[in-house]
């Protein structure tokens, strides 16, 4: 049953990944600005003439009919190749391989941290509703959801080397060469994000956790006499998880999303500052495979979330 | 101490001693055609001012009369007769007593280059990353910041009598890095594609190289460029830092397309001091020591490793947290910290480019094509104000129309106009303001009534440009009453929209290919330039004047054709000129064997053959 719902799922994903690489194809096209002025540079493209223009968009394959392009990256897709870099040449898919891990590390930590942080400050701020400390959580989570995460991060780029003397090391270090290092690179971009994602989930959380802590059984349980511990953590938060859960599928958006200017301003050589650079360059190709990989991410952490709803509450059945 | 006393050096030592002997003595110096000598590589510790004539700017000068041999400069005993006896062939090495060997240099700066076509590329970008895996024929000295001209892959050169003809004499047993000889096929097949560019292909040096008529080849090791009319810049041009040499094979095995060839391997050989080992894009170079370099005291590094980091404060972190060992575009934000408290350990040093910034002109647009109106409009920005506003971001110079690097005449016009002429006041004066308004009432627009709101527009570069646009547009509003409307696009639309004409006023910068008064002009405001940003922008009386300019040898007579046409464009104003643009490098005091405290460019210093770690 399970099997037959994740198919399902997946075949409903499908036209949602069709329309992105749709929009991604043609917003890419339509966008203004001519390529060739970031391929020549500066001084450049004005000393070409019609003819030369021609034959460049000739050698690149951009002067052939829309739909063959996408229907050629498509097959690029399909074929796992993904295509090559306009300009250099790259592989798309070794620039994957190469980035994505640090990137999904800096995901990977941004979430963990969003967890432990967001979940205690919610339920203290639901369990102590009115207190001192419930206005100190939302004030502070207030403060994180208005900053933006790129600003937090030159801040903590700028602080820890004018106080420290420190910068992370520079390039592509990955976990498995050597994981202190890799972290040093990862952690304080993960927190960063983490931080503005914590705020969501302690809100969230405070919020639903307010709700289920009136409702009967909760009631019935403190009549029973456990202790408000065990009401809060094994009865009320359980069902109060839902909600915080479906959150933190959307909010892996935004993570992806806010990883692109996090990334940036610790210059950090993941994805997201690939795609900055992509698009810096009107690189078609790597920016529209960067931007399917992301929709692709996006489809299956919230098909994972929908599959543990199970787990926190029996009652959902995949039908 | 023992290093300095190798065989090595003892033997070329005394070879040299020898040839400075035999030339001190009256060796043979033929009297035509006038050779041009290697001029001696300076210390980094010495000035700018006590650097050599440059090579090309020295054409009366006889070979027995230079001085020819160096500490810095070996003898090969492989030379041909003929050069031989006029100058010795000069092989770089560090200026100080005991380069050491080995260690990697770590430099960080810049996005990563478009592609990977030298010729076809007119950013450093392009010229800083991949420039250390190719020789050029000539090149610009690394001692004195780059400011001489002096032998590369040819160790010597001729000029005919009447400037004509260069004859260019290459080094024998140059290996490119797929093992083939370096040969004048080569040379001619490099300068053939970068002056007479097939289609599909631009060569944004071109222009520089108009007069050559012909390349022809020699001989296997010499080669000619035979000109319409004389050019004292022409060492200068083919010294410049993208015109390196490509191998005839790969241009052919190509058809001439080396975009997407990775540089310094065996697909896309050079035949630089160093090999690319690996080059992820947008992240790192990593390169390699070059063993069969045809220059064996060279490199001394075994390898260099180039980060990109984007231009700010990143670039000064990692240098100041011992990170990288050189930074380029280290960012105003950290200059005045790395001074301050790291003036021990590091260095920084701000060297303009040469470029001009500022507001090109539409002059097919309503009340734009009256000369006095762009003249009034440039006498009411303050200058000065806009630097002091943008320094927390860039460094900049207030602009003058003889680029502040020019070798010749650079400093002294600055002095004669800076808070001398109006326009150039700091701050800016009540009868600038005055004139200005005169001016713009004698084009029929008293107090701007009636003139159209302008369209202006900006390139999207914060570190660059855009940060000066609602400064330029307020100084247009506040003493004219001219209105403008601000519109930020990206470069890829700031350059359609140029070539289209869909602007009235464009705010950017722009580079040119020399530090030379004539070939900026030629580029930026000569009629029918392909660099010539200002639509509609026409003067006979200038174009005449560049003409002249171009092909005048005579200082004198330089200086009065300079001094004339600044003049020209002082009262024509083909644009808003604001600007010249710097650069922050800034280095480890522990780097040696380079001269980039002197820096004058950014084009004319990219291979780091000569640096070493002293650490």
């Amino acid at each position: 049953m399970l099997a037959k719902y994740i198919g399902r799922r997946l075949l409903y994903s499908i036209p949602g990944l069709i329309g992105i690489t749709i929009i991604i194809f043609l917003a890419l096209r339509i966008l203004p600005g001519d390529p060739l002025a970031i391929l020549y540079g500066e001084g450049g493209r004005e000393n070409l003439t019609a003819a030369d223009i021609a034959e460049i968009k000739r050698q690149l394959g951009i002067d052939r009919p829309l739909y063959i392009q996408y229907a050629d990256w498509m097959k690029d897709v399909f074929t796992g190749k993904m295509g090559e870099s306009f300009w250099r040449g790259d592989s798309v898919s070794e620039l994957i391989i190469r980035r994505g891990p640090l990137t999904a590390e800096i995901a990977v930590v941004a979430v963990l941290v969003s967890w432990i942080i967001g979940l205690p400050v919610g339920i203290l701020g639901a369990i102590k509703q009115n207190s001192m400390a419930d206005y100190i959580s939302r004030f502070l989570t207030i403060i994180f959801l208005a900053v933006p995460s790129f600003w937090v991060a030159i801040l903590v780029v700028v602080v820890s080397l004018l106080a420290f003397n420190y910068r992370p090391p520079l390039g592509i270090i990955q976990i498995w060469e050597d994981p202190f290092t890799n972290l040093q690179i990862v952690l304080a971009p993960g927190i960063v994000l983490g931080l503005a994602t914590s705020a969501y989930i302690a809100r969230m959380a405070r919020t639903t956790l307010l709700e289920v802590i009136r409702d009967d059984y909760v009631r019935t349980a403190r009549a029973k006499g456990l202790p408000e511990r065990l009401v809060v953590l094994r009865h009320a938060l359980r069902n109060a998880l839902l909600p915080v859960l479906t959150l933190s599928g959307v909010l892996f958006g935004l993570l992806l999303g806010g990883s692109v200017a996090v990334e940036t301003a610790f210059t950090v050589p993941g994805l997201g500052t690939a795609l900055v650079q992509a698009f810096t360059e009107r690189d078609f190709v790597v920016v529209q495979n960067l931007v399917l990989l992301y929709g692709i991410i996006f489809v299956f952490v919230n098909l994972s979330i929908d599959l543990m709803y199970a787990v926190l509450d029996p009652r959902i059945r995949y039908d | 101490m023992s290093s300095m006393f190798s065989v090595k050096s003892v033997v070329s030592l005394t070879v040299s001693l020898l040839l400075v002997f035999v030339i001190a003595c009256g060796g043979t110096a033929p009297a035509e055609p006038q050779s041009q000598a290697p001029a001696a590589p300076q210390a980094q510790d010495q000035s700018a001012a006590t650097a050599a004539p440059a090579a090309q700017a020295a054409p009366t000068e006889r070979p027995d009369e230079e001085p020819t041999a160096t500490p810095f400069a070996t003898a090969v005993p492989t030379v041909p007769p003929k050069v031989q006896a006029e100058t010795p062939r000069l092989m770089l090495r560090a200026p100080e007593d005991n380069p050491q060997r080995g260690g990697v240099m770590q430099w960080a700066g810049l996005s990563d280059s478009p592609h990977f076509d030298m010729h076809q590329c007119n950013t450093a970008a392009c010229a800083q990353p991949q420039g250390v895996y190719f020789d050029n024929l000539l090149r610009y000295s690394p001692f004195d910041g780059g400011k001489e001209v002096i032998p590369d892959l040819a160790y010597g050169w001729e000029v005919s009598d009447d400037g004509l003809v260069y004859t260019f004499h290459l080094r024998e047993g140059v290996l490119f890095h797929d093992g083939a000889e370096l040969t004048s096929e080569d040379v001619k097949a490099t300068f053939d594609r970068i002056i007479f560019p097939p289609v599909g292909m631009i060569s944004p040096r071109q222009s520089v190289f108009v007069a050559v008529e012909e390349i022809r080849t020699v001989d296997p090791y010499t080669v000619e460029f035979v000109l319409q009319a004389p050019r004292g810049f022409m060492p200068a041009a083919i010294a410049n830092g993208w015109n390196v040499i490509e191998r005839k094979q790969t241009l052919e095995d190509n058809n001439l397309d080396l975009k997407k060839l990775k540089p310094g391997t065996t697909v896309h050989p050079g035949t630089g001091p160093f090999i690319l080992e690996d080059h992820q894009a947008g992240e790192f170079w990593k390169a390699s020591r070059n063993p069969n370099y045809w220059n064996p005291e060279l490199p001394y590094l075994d390898g260099i490793q180039h980060s990109h980091l984007a231009y700010g404060p990143a670039t000064g972190a990692a240098l100041i947290t011992g990170r990288v060992d050189y930074v380029y575009g280290a960012g105003a934000d950290l200059r005045d910290d790395i001074r301050q408290n790291y003036s021990d350990t590091h260095t920084v040093v701000v060297y303009p480019i040469p470029s001009i910034g500022g507001m090109f002109v539409n002059h097919e647009s309503d009340g734009l094509s009256d000369p006095r109106v762009r003249r009034a409009i440039s006498m009411v920005q303050d200058r000065c104000a806009i630097k002091m506003a943008v320094a927390a971001i860039r460094e900049i110079e207030v602009g003058t129309w003889v680029v502040p690097n020019d070798p010749d005449f650079g400093a002294l016009y600055r002095e004669a106009t800076l808070n001398k002429k109006p326009g150039y006041n700091c701050p800016a004066t009540g009868d600038d303001v005055a004139n200005a308004q005169q001016l713009l009432a004698d084009a029929g627009y008293p107090n701007g009534d009636g003139f159209p709101t302008l369209d202006l527009m900006v390139r999207d570069i914060n570190f660059f440009v855009s940060p000066m646009a609602p400064m330029m547009q307020a100084f247009m509003k506040q003493s004219l009453n001219i209105n403008s409307e601000i519109r930020v696009v990206h470069t890829s639309v700031w350059q359609e929209d140029r070539d289209q004409g869909n602007y009235d006023l464009a705010v950017n910068g722009a580079p040119t290919p020399l530090a030379s008064t004539p070939a900026y002009w030629g580029s930026w405001f000569y009629t029918g330039s392909g660099s010539n940003w200002n639509r509609g922008s026409s003067n006979p009386e200038f174009d005449a004047l560049v003409d002249e300019l171009i092909g005048t040898t005579d200082p004198a007579r330089k200086e009065e054709l300079t001094l004339q046409g600044a003049a020209i464009l002082e009262e024509w104003t083909p644009m808003i000129f604001i600007n010249h643009f710097t650069i922050i490098d800034g280095f480890a005091n522990y780097l040696k064997g380079h001269g980039r405290a002197n820096r004058v460019t950014l084009f004319n210093d990219i291979r780091f053959d000569t640096i070493w770690l002293d650490k």
